[in-house]
Formats: C-alpha cells, structure tokens, sequence
C-alpha cells in the first residue's frame, strides 16, 4: 500500500515538468517576447520606459539568454512562488491567481460531487433494470448531456431563470459581498450561487458516469460471485449493494483521474458565460490581451490541479480494491 | 404440507424449464423427475448443456430473469418435517431465502470468480452465519475458525482476514466448501466442484466433500460432465440428456449394466488403464440445437442402436428395469428380447 | 446452461450465413440498429445542405438589413384565419416601437400572407462551385422577407447562416478527426507493435496529454494564431490543435487492437514469411480492425465539433467574418441579447442535433463492429 502510493506519486513527477513545459512554450507562444509587447503596450499609453527598468527585467528573466536557461529561471521562480507579472493588471502573478484558483476548485469539486451524487444511482437503476423505459429515458438523457456543449447549458439556464423566473443568474457572489473580504456571510452567499454552475458543468459529466456506471454494473451482474451471494440466501437488495455494486464502485472512483481535466475543462468556458470569478474568464482575458505569464500560470496550475486528481482517483482505487493494496 | 410417506428430503417430478429469449423460446427441461434420499447421494452426470445446471438452479430458484418453471414440482422436507412445493414460492420471498443457503447450500464450479475478490474470507463465510444463525460478531469469528480448520485451511485463524485473492484454487474450493456448511444446511448441491481445479487437487476436494457429507449427514447432489467423478461419491446417478433423465441407476448398476446407449457411449468415452488399447471412443455428433430440437427420442440422431421409425416419431416413456433402476428408452419397451449385448 | 444454449442459437446462425464476408456480417447487424441507422441518415441529409448550402440558404448571409434587426422568426404556416392553404406561406413581420423602452420588435402580421414562393431567383452563386446561378430553393415575393430562424443585430438571416456554418463546423471535425487518425495510427500501431520502451514512452506521453484540461490547453493554443490570419489558414492551424490531444483516443484503440493481434497466427505466418513490419502492420493488422478503428473516429468527431464551437464562442477559435455556428453563438454570449433575440441560440440546437446523431451513428457501428 505505501509503495504503491510512493510510486504513484513519483509518477506524477514527470508529469509535472512535462506539464510544466507546455505551459512554458504557450508563454513563449506569441511572437516577440514579452518585454516588447510591455514596452509597446506602455509606450501607447503614454509612458516612457526607463531604459533601467528594462534592464532588470532582462536580468531577472533572463531574456537575453537561451531558451533552456529563460526556462530555468522560470521554473525555478514559479517553484519559489514568483509566477511572474501580469502587464495587464501591473501587478505580481501570483496575486491575482490564487482565490479564482480556490474558487475553481470549489466550482469543480461541487461539479463532480454532484454528478456522482447524480450519476451511482441512475446507473445503478439503469443496470438492474436493463432494457426498462427508465434506462432507456436515462440513455437518451445521458446521450443528450454528452451532446450539449456546456456553454449552452448555461445559456439556457440563464434564458430560463431569466424569462420564466426572473432571476438573474450568474456570478458567486452577491454584489454585497463581491469585494468584501472573507467572512461566514461571504461563503454562505458563495454556496447559495455555487449550485448553478455546479448542475451545468455537472451534467455532462454525469452522462458519461451513468454509463460507467451502468456497463460496469452490468458486468458485474453477469459474474459468479453474484449468484453464490444469492445462493446464501440474502436478499435482493443487501446482495446487489454488497456484492456487485461495490465491485462496480471501483472502476467508478477511478474515473476521477479523466473526469477532473473534464470539468476543469467545462468550468472555464461555463465560468465565462455565467461569468463567474474564477479562473476561466481570467485566463481568457489574458489569452485575448497576451498576458502570457498569466495565462501560462494558469495552464499550468489548472493541469496540475488535474495531476493531483489522479493522484486522489489513485488513493480512492486503493481503498475500494484490496487487490490494489496488496500488491 | 403433507408427510410424503418416503424419506425423501428432495423429490421432484416433472420439472419443466423454459428460457424466454428474444430469439425464441428454449426449453432447458422437459420433464425431469428425480429424488434425493434423506442423508443420501446422487449424482447428476451428463455433457454441457444437457441441464443438469439448470435442474440445481431451479431447485434453489437462482434461475435467470428470462427462465422460468412452467410445469412441475419440487416437494422439500423442511427441518421441522413438513413438506413444501419450493415452485409455490416466489424466488424472492422470505420462505425462499432461508431454505436457500439455510437448508439447501450450493457449491460452483469455479473458487475464482465464485468468491467476492473486495470481500475477506471472514467476511463471506460470517455473512452466512449472521443469515441463517442469528449469532454475534464474537461467535462468527470462532465459528468461522473452526469451520476452516475442518476444511483443512491451516493458520485458520490468521487467514480468514484475507481476501480470496491471497488463496490457492484448491485452498478457495475449500473456502467455498466451508462457507457453503456454515449455517448448517441439510442438503449440499455441488455443481462441478472439481471442474476448475488441478487434477492433484481434484481427489482431495472430492474427498472432502465425500467426508463432510458423512460427517454431518447431508444429502448431497452432485453435478459433473465426468462419470469417474460419481464413481465413489454418491449412491444413485442420473444420466442427463438434453433436459431429460434418460436413465437412473445405482451407481454400481450405471457402471456395469448400463441400459441406456447413452450411458453406454459415455462410459464408454472415459479412458481406461486396462484393457486393449485404441482410441477412446466417443459419442458421434454434438448435443442438438436448442431452438430444433430432434423430434422423438431426443438422441436418435447419434444413437448406436437406434432402432427405426419408432424413435424418430415417439419420444420413449420412462420404465423400471429393476427395482431403483428406470430407463427411457424404446429397446426395452414391452419386449425386453429386443435388447442386443455390445 | 443457459449460455450454452445461446451459443448453439449463435452457431446455427453463423451457418445459415457462413459465407458472409466480415463487413457485411457488420452492416446486417448495423441494420438492425434503427436509431443508429436514422441518424445515418440525418447526417447524410444535413452533409448535403452543406454541399448545396448556396441554394438551401435564401439570402447571402452576409447581407445585412438594417431594418430588419432582431427580427423574429417566421413560422411556416399551412393554416390562415381564411382556412387551409395548399401552399405553405409566412407571415409578414410588422415593426413597432415600445413606447416606453424605445425598443423595437417585430411581431407576425396576420394581415400579410407572404405565400412561399420554390425554386425562387435570388443572389447569385455557383452551385457546387461549378454551375452558375441565381435560383435558391425558396423565398418570398418581392421586397418581402422570410427568416425561419430570425435575424441579428446587423439584420442578417439566421437561417442562411446555419447553413453556411454548417459547413465548416460539420467539416472541421472530419478535418482534425483525419489528422488524429494518422497520428494515432502511427503511435498507437508503433506502441502496440513494438511493445517495450516505445509503448511506455509513448503510452505516458498519451497519459499526459489526456490529463491534460483540454479546453484552457485548446485555448492557449488557439489564442496565439494571429488575427489577420486568412480564414482557411486559421481553419487548418484549429484543427491541428484539437487533434494534437485527439489522437490519444484513437491510438489507445489502435494500441489495444493491434497488442492483441500482433501474435495471431495469421501474423507471426507473415513474419515467417519475410514480410517487412510495416507491411505486416498496413496489410495485415490495420484491414482487421478497421471496423474499430471507424467507430472510434466516428465517436471522435463529436468531440472535435464541440471544441470548435466552444472556442469559436469564446471568440479565440474561428473569428468573423468565418462563419461556424460557433462564431454564430458568439452573438448569444450575453444574457440581455439572449432575452431579445432568443433565436440567436438555434444554430446551438444544431450543434446538438449534429453531435447526438453522430454519438448514436458511432454507437450502432461500435456495436456493429463486435459481430461475434
């Protein structure tokens, strides 16, 4: 067990720097470095740049340098907390990214607690009434989640609440507490606005859980096991429950791993429509104005947040299968 | 509910089976008739698909979704006495579930796939306990311990925190076995308990079983494709084909006057130490299609000795050849002359 | 027992058909599958909207008219206050102004039976970039105009617009799903083949790819294509992004299929023979699981549309003046233009349309593809 662990988090490792260098090409994307995108964007405002200044900026990054050493100082930065400056917001990365991270994961856990929440008991209903009206209403639903792209969930949900409701939806925060500091108000009013993009990026996730669910069921439902269970004469229920559904449950936990990217995906464009303060429209902003350290901060973070996903779908694996365990 | 006079602890007559398919309707069973005596053995021997399975799941209703008994009785002499038809029962009902694994145990055929992998042996064994004996965490774990050691698991008591997994075939056949007397039931139905496992292995998990059977007086049905297997294990067999008992004996008339030709052709496809040698004859064909079934005797189509029109259009009745001796089958139909030696 | 007499029902239909070839054991049990079928059929019928889209469309769908913005959609009609009319029409559409808010609307005027009028002379164009012409499959008389889905804030039509979106939304997707099939094909062939140190770089590489988010990845990527980039340029460089994480799936099935296959009897026969591996893998491995293989491009398409959409509605994918439905839905972003014109929201319904019957299409030939 503690082996298995040890391996799997010296796994994530190179996943980790792999991630890291994609982020780091995506900030070298546009054309010309940063520094003079900086400069022209000061110099049309009216600025002078002074020539001092520049120098060390060139100093601390490097720029002047080869590529492989401008990543080094990067890196090495981004490992002590420097995530470089947002010319956009004038200001040091790593203040802006912080609460629209946490925000994003509070988003992203709401998601995936409510699409498994949602998803282990239609599958399940689905299995064990294979070929029923509900199974096939539950399909065609499943089917109609994986189609709609997130963003127009969202549309509509806002059309509707709008329309019918009179509500108007969107945000996390009312706009008493949008710039207020953190308080137990501020948090309960977070909850009270969480649910709308917790049900829209949950829902498309939820049809793929549903037929996880589901097909795994139903090849557990096919095995021996099932029909010693039943042999013993327990009922129906305590034997699915016991036998075949906490067998289905451990290709269901580690679904985690692919489902994270999946609804870290979904919050980003979701969060722009409902525009919501996490990191999606932030990031967006600074892909559209080029703030590549930003945009780059944030790719980064977000497929880590996704590294320690898998790191969580393989904990969860290990608890549920005692195979795994044993190893 | 009435006594029925003999000392059967299972007696069924009749028993038909269905499979309701999307393709068609499949019948598994076509009337089979047979009787565990009390703290007896029998044996049901036949080749795969003849319905020997079928017959042991519908004894304990484990049939499948689109299965069902249409015809027939299944009459069991409970514990206190009294004698009930288990096809009156609903396969869910309470009545149902403590005669399944409370009275009748069952026994699969592979210990790999037949046992939960996510559950400890403790687990799968107490579960039965807490079932069908009402006793306490405390007791099921002694309860479980002496259970093991009299399957013969050494460090019982350590090992029945691990998980199957962590077991040998043989070792998880006897897990199986252990699990399958805990509540104490009365009668044992083991369907092809050796199949999966080791031929070293095979003898001492037969012998097992043969000597629990004695030890705690259970009336055991024994399923098998494999005649040998009966051969010093139960005391009546019956011979299956295509969801017909087409001949009972006891065992030792089964082995040295077979009637029917198809226990003839099966005895005579085990391979033997002695004698000339050649090949190992075999029953030519296959058993028939489910959906087009053979009209008349069932086997005529790959029978030795068939004897004409008559079992191609009849399908043959059941009759006494001596006392606990029945065969079906038209060479011994009111003219027993016409029967020819092989 | 029971599996066993299924088995026999299976081998007496294997006999009846013994001589069937595998593709078509696979197309019979396609067949069978209805809703797969249907929206084979689907696909096939908006494919070919999409060649003839210059003659389903009414109007140019650049044409603006600036009386007409966010006009509402006309209903086709067959029934009038004067009973039924064999000829379908519309209603004219009528603008007045909200005395309060200021805000025009349009609302249909019962009054005003615009009969639709086939075959109609309009814009002109070349059908399939070849033939000449000026006929479109319908309009109104004279001045008149027909929007079935609405009209924008620049007064364009909604519908003619669907219809020339379609064609590079209902396009891009094959587009990157071609491009993620070689790739995957060839690392997924060379990870499967080879086995060893290949198939694990390679198999991590395709863990890390897939762990990561997509969307802030496709985002990123897409961003930096510069602005003045021609349409086609830009078109090309999108698909490239979305299969540079879309291959990963096909080369899983690849990897899986030809792991499996590579110790066939048929195969080791070839190497014995002297055939080169790549031969090995093209003529022999790929012909035997090609049925998987378009199965899960056929899933894989979907995928690639609604990447599309989804950054073209951020605005960081396709920009105006392309038009796809997702630049059409870019106009839908707000929630105030979606409670004034909400038909600005169709070309999504068919967005979703498209995608379900290619999930159902994929799904029937995925079954189908299994026949044993």
């Amino acid at each position: 067990m503690f082996l298995y662990l040890v391996n799997r988090v010296l796994m994530i490792i190179p996943t980790l720097i792999v991630i890291s260098m994609i982020s780091f090409v995506i900030i070298q994307l546009p054309p010309g470095d940063y520094l003079t995108t900086y400069m022209a964007r000061l110099q049309q405002s009216g600025y002078t740049v002074d020539q001092s200044e520049i120098d060390s900026l060139n100093r601390r990054y490097g720029l002047d340098r080869p590529i492989h050493v401008q990543y080094y100082r990067w890196i090495t930065g981004v490992l002590r907390g420097d995530f470089g400056y947002s010319f956009d917001w004038q200001r040091p990365v790593n203040q802006l990214i912080w609460e629209r991270l946490a925000l994003t994961l509070a988003v992203t856990t709401a998601s995936l607690i409510f699409s498994w929440i949602l998803a282990f008991p239609i599958g399940v209903y689905s299995a064990v009434k294979q070929h029923s009206v509900g199974d096939y209403f539950f399909t065609f639903l499943g089917f109609l989640g994986l189609a709609t792209p997130n963003f127009m969930i969202a549309l509509l949900l806002m059309f509707v609440a709008h329309r019918y409701l009179g509500w108007s939806v969107g945000g996390l925060f009312s706009p008493e507490y949008m710039a207020a500091p953190w308080s137990m108000g501020k948090v309960v009013d977070l909850l009270k606005h969480l649910w709308i993009p917790m049900v829209v990026v949950g829902t498309a996730g939820t049809a793929g859980l549903i037929r996880v669910m589901r097909n795994n069921l139903l090849d557990e439902l096919s095995k021996p096991y099932v029909l010693t269970a039943k042999s013993k004469g327990l009922k129906e229920v305590t034997m699915l429950f016991k036998y075949p559904v906490r067998l289905a449950i451990i290709p269901f936990v580690s679904t985690v791993g692919w489902q994270l990217p999946n609804l870290i995906s979904g919050a980003t464009i979701v969060a722009v429509v409902l525009s919501l303060p996490t990191a999606g429209p932030l990031l967006l902003r600074a892909l559209l104005s080029q703030d590549m350290y930003l945009a780059g901060s944030f790719v980064l973070l977000l497929a880590s947040l996704t590294c320690i996903g898998t790191l969580i779908s393989d904990v969860l694996l290990a608890l549920v299968d005692p195979r795994i365990r044993y190893e | 509910m009435t006594e029925n006079g003999s000392k059967n602890i299972i007696d069924v007559k009749d028993l038909q089976v269905s499979f309701f398919t999307d393709s068609g309707v499949v019948r598994a069973l076509n009337g089979v008739n047979f009787a565990i005596p009390q703290g007896k053995a029998i044996g049901v021997v036949g080749e795969s698909g003849c319905g020997k399975t079928v017959t042991s799941y519908a004894v304990l209703q484990l049939l499948a979704k689109t299965a069902k008994i249409t015809q027939g009785t299944i009459q069991f002499q409970k514990r206190d006495g009294t004698v009930v038809d288990l096809t009156q029962y609903k396969p869910g009902s309470n009545e149902m579930r403590r005669i399944r694994g409370g009275e009748i145990s069952m026994i699969f055929q592979e210990p790999m796939s037949s046992l939960s992998p996510v559950h400890t042996v403790y687990d799968q064994i107490a579960e039965n306990l807490f079932l069908h004996k009402g006793i306490n965490e405390k007791q099921a774990r002694e309860r479980t311990v002496e259970l093991l050691q009299l399957v013969g698991i050494p460090k019982a008591a350590e090992r029945m925190d691990e998980y199957t997994f962590q077991f040998s075939g043989g070792m998880r056949q006897r897990v199986m076995i252990a699990m399958a007397l805990a509540p104490e039931p009365r009668v044992l139905i083991a369907d092809e308990p050796t199949t999966a496992l080791d031929v070293t292995i095979q003898a001492q998990v037969l012998q097992l079983i043969k000597r629990m059977q004695e030890e705690f007086n259970l009336s055991l049905m024994l399923i098998t494709h494999d005649l040998g297997v009966v051969a010093h294990m139960v005391d009546q067999v019956y011979v299956m084909y295509r969801g017909r008992v087409v001949e009972d004996a006891p065992v030792m008339e089964v082995f040295y006057e077979p009637r029917h030709p198809y226990t003839r052709g099966l005895l005579n496809s085990i391979p033997k130490l002695r004698g000339p040698r050649g090949k190992v004859a075999s029953i030519p064909g296959t058993v028939p299609d489910s959906y087009n079934l053979p009209s008349g005797c069932l086997f005529h189509p790959r029978c030795s000795q068939y004897i004409g029109e008559v079992c191609r259009q009849n399908v043959p009745q059941t009759r006494a050849v001596s006392a606990n001796h029945r065969v079906s089958c038209f060479l011994y139909d009111e003219t027993p002359d016409v029967q020819k030696e092989v | 027992m029971f599996k066993r007499s299924r088995d026999t029902g299976q081998d007496s239909q294997e006999s009846k058909i013994y001589y069937a070839s595998q593709s078509q054991l696979i197309w019979r049990k396609f067949i069978k599958h209805k809703l797969a079928v249907f929206s084979g059929l689907v696909i096939l019928f908006m494919y070919l909207v999409v060649i003839l889209a210059e003659f389903v469309a009414p109007y140019n769908p650049n044409q603006r008219n600036t009386y007409y913005r966010y006009a509402r959609p006309q209903v086709i009609r067959f029934w009038s206050e004067d009973g039924f009319h064999l000829r379908p029409f519309v209603y004219g559409l009528e603008r007045e102004m909200d005395p309060v808010t200021l805000r025009r609307s349009f609302h249909e005027d019962p009054n005003q039976i615009l009969p639709l009028r086939f075959f109609v002379r309009g814009y002109e164009y070349r059908l399939l970039g070849l033939i000449p012409t000026d006929r479109h499959l319908f309009g109104v008389d004279g001045d008149n105009v027909v929007y079935l889905f609405g009209s924008d804030d620049l007064g364009r039509c909604v519908f003619s617009r669907v219809v020339y979106g379609a064609r590079i939304s209902m396009t891009i997707g094959l587009v990157g799903v071609f491009l993620s099939f070689v790739l995957g094909l060839l690392f997924g062939g060379l990870s499967g083949y080879y086995g060893g140190v290949i198939d694990k770089l390679i198999g991590r590489t395709m863990e890390i790819l897939r762990s990561f988010p997509q969307i802030p990845l496709w985002m990123s990527l897409s961003a930096a294509l510069p602005d003045h980039w021609p349409i086609i340029r830009t078109y090309f460089a999108i698909t490239l992004i979305l299969s540079v994480i879309g291959w990963t799936d096909l080369a899983r099935v690849a990897r899986g299929k030809i792991y499996s296959l590579k110790n066939e009897d048929f195969v080791v026969a070839a190497r014995m023979a002297g055939t080169s591996e790549p031969r090995i893998i093209l003529e022999h491995l790929v012909p035997s699981f090609m049925s998987h293989i378009i199965a899960a491009i056929t899933l894989a398409i979907p995928g690639m549309i609604l990447a599309e959409t989804s950054l073209s509605f951020l605005g960081i994918g396709l920009r105006p003046p392309a038009i796809s439905w997702g630049v059409l839905l870019q106009a839908a972003q707000n929630i105030h233009t979606i409670v004034l014109a909400p038909w600005l929201m169709i070309p999504g319904v068919f967005v979703i349309i498209f995608v379900l019957a290619f999930n159902f299409l994929g799904d029937g030939l995925r079954n189908a593809a299994d026949p044993y």
